[in-house]
């Protein structure tokens, strides 16, 4: 066995090790890498910033606890810029946790922001099953499709804000962001919604889904996406209010660095050990 | 979180990442199970009484609006297919689905690939877009199996698809695995921060 087929059969243990080694001493000394705003973050910063106050905002939390570290930012960043510019949001989610999650980080923000009111600024929806089918309900009919409640099983119809809300269409509707961790999400969306009814979506998503919205990016389907965890540590730096994403980019740009070098020496492993070929 | 909860959180969490270290051990086997419960349960009482029981008690009951009642068979009849003598019920309610999936499928899904590929592959402006169709055409050759391989030009364009493909595969491998460091991040800021309090 030489050199090369000991680094292809090393115990995946050492590499575990050494990546959470590399983890902690990152986040407990930072190195404070700079912070370059994406086009596709600034493509969304700037359109919530050109919006006229007052405007409304559906807004899809749709993530489970697993992708929070990456949504979660961006969740905390986008009330943030929403409350600022005087916004109106409604939380409408097609995924059953999302909810908990959207009201959790909406009642923390509303402490930074003493004159937002539920149900004037921001209503809870809450989870709606149905995907597609409960979409296209959303354009028919709001409280139809809602059975006319909110997240705590409160009547939609006593909120102001609400009944500024018949139907989603772009009458009624000015954006739709979804924070979307996978399917249900942004296409669920666009193809129900926002595509047929002419009202611009912009998806936070998922380092894994970037691939997959880049298409309607550049087919002009989406308005903007928020990229990932780097895209809400963007969104943050632009909102002004640094939080978990910027905390954790010098740890995920280590990540990124290990991940690439252990590819490269799996590779020359397999290429230049015996099983690849390499001298026998 | 109060200190109690996120020891617990802490503790499920090193839990989850003893998989790494002895595989499926008793303790990951014992948290996958709570984890796929809680998500079950969850869903399924959140839909339950956000819409099963008021589409029984208000839309049925109260309001008279009997035809509710066809959906909510088909859906009982998905159960069918735990008994083997009235199994074929639940190809019913399937084929109702299959169906509205298909009808939902070229009415809505069509016009999206549509402006996709209008923007990307037909307004050959940029190099990405030059790229993007060299490696459609290049992937689609690689598939084609009814032309020989022997004809001028088209071994190469198989090679080259071959190649966009692995390519794509790769971003796809290296996408999700960055992902999985970003949660990892996540956790380890969870158990650093806000559980052992060194930061």
């Amino acid at each position: 066995m030489n050199f090369w087929d000991r680094v292809s059969n090393l115990d995946r243990r050492i590499l575990w090790a050494v990546q959470m080694i590399i983890v902690v001493a990152i986040l407990l000394r930072p190195i404070g890498l700079p912070i370059a705003v994406s086009s596709e973050t600034q493509l969304a910063y700037d359109f919530f910033d050109n919006l006229p106050p007052g405007s409304i905002i559906w807004a899809d939390f749709g993530t489970s606890g697993a992708a929070l570290v990456e949504l979660g930012p961006m969740i905390y960043a986008f009330f943030t810029q929403a409350f600022n510019n005087n916004l109106r949001v409604i939380g409408g989610t097609l995924w059953a946790e999302g909810p908990a999650i959207g009201q959790i980080i909406f009642e923390e923000i509303q402490e930074e922001f003493p004159d937002v009111e539920y149900g004037v600024d921001f209503v809870n929806v809450g989870y709606k099953p149905g995907t597609q089918i409960l979409v296209r309900g959303l354009v028919d009919d709001v409280f139809e499709a809602c059975r006319g409640v909110d997240y705590f099983a409160r009547p939609l119809a006593d909120y102001p804000l609400m009944q500024e809300v018949p139907r989603l269409t772009a009458d009624y509707v000015d954006a739709i962001i979804v924070f979307a961790e996978g399917s249900p999400g942004g296409r669920e969306w666009y193809e129900a919604a926002a595509g047929p009814e002419g009202i611009p979506l912009i998806q936070g998503t998922i380092q894994m889904s970037i691939p997959e919205a880049m298409p309607f990016l550049r087919g002009g389907q989406y308005a903007a996406i928020i990229p990932g965890n780097r895209g809400a540590a963007e969104y943050e730096f632009l909102v002004g209010r640094p939080g978990e994403a910027i905390a954790t980019q010098d740890a995920n740009s280590a990540m990124a660095l290990w991940l690439i070098t252990v590819l490269i020496l799996g590779n020359l492993g397999f290429l230049l050990g015996k099983q690849g070929g390499g001298k026998k | 979180m109060t200190d109690v909860q996120l020891t617990i959180v802490a503790f499920l969490t090193i839990g989850v990442y003893t998989y790494l270290y002895w595989k499926d051990n008793p303790i990951y086997t014992i948290i996958e199970h709570m984890y796929v419960g809680l998500s079950v349960s969850y869903v399924f009482a959140n839909t339950f009484h956000a819409y099963i029981v008021p589409a029984v008690r208000d839309d049925i009951v109260r309001d008279g609006k009997w035809h509710f009642i066809i959906p909510l068979l088909l859906g009982l009849m998905i159960y069918a297919r735990y008994s083997p003598s009235i199994g074929w019920l639940a190809r019913y309610p399937m084929s109702f689905w299959v169906g509205y999936g298909a009808g939902y499928v070229l009415s809505y899904e069509v016009p999206v690939f549509i402006g996709q590929i209008t923007a990307s592959f037909w307004q050959l402006n940029s190099v990405n877009n030059v790229l993007v169709a060299l490696c459609f055409l290049g992937a689609l050759t690689y598939f084609v199996f009814t032309v020989r391989r022997e004809v001028p030009g088209v071994a190469p364009a198989a090679a080259f698809g071959r190649w966009a493909i692995i390519v794509a595969l790769g971003v796809s491998f290296g996408s999700t695995a960055l992902y999985r460091f970003t949660i990892f991040v996540g956790r380890a800021q969870l158990l650093l921060f806000d559980w052992l309090k060194l930061g």
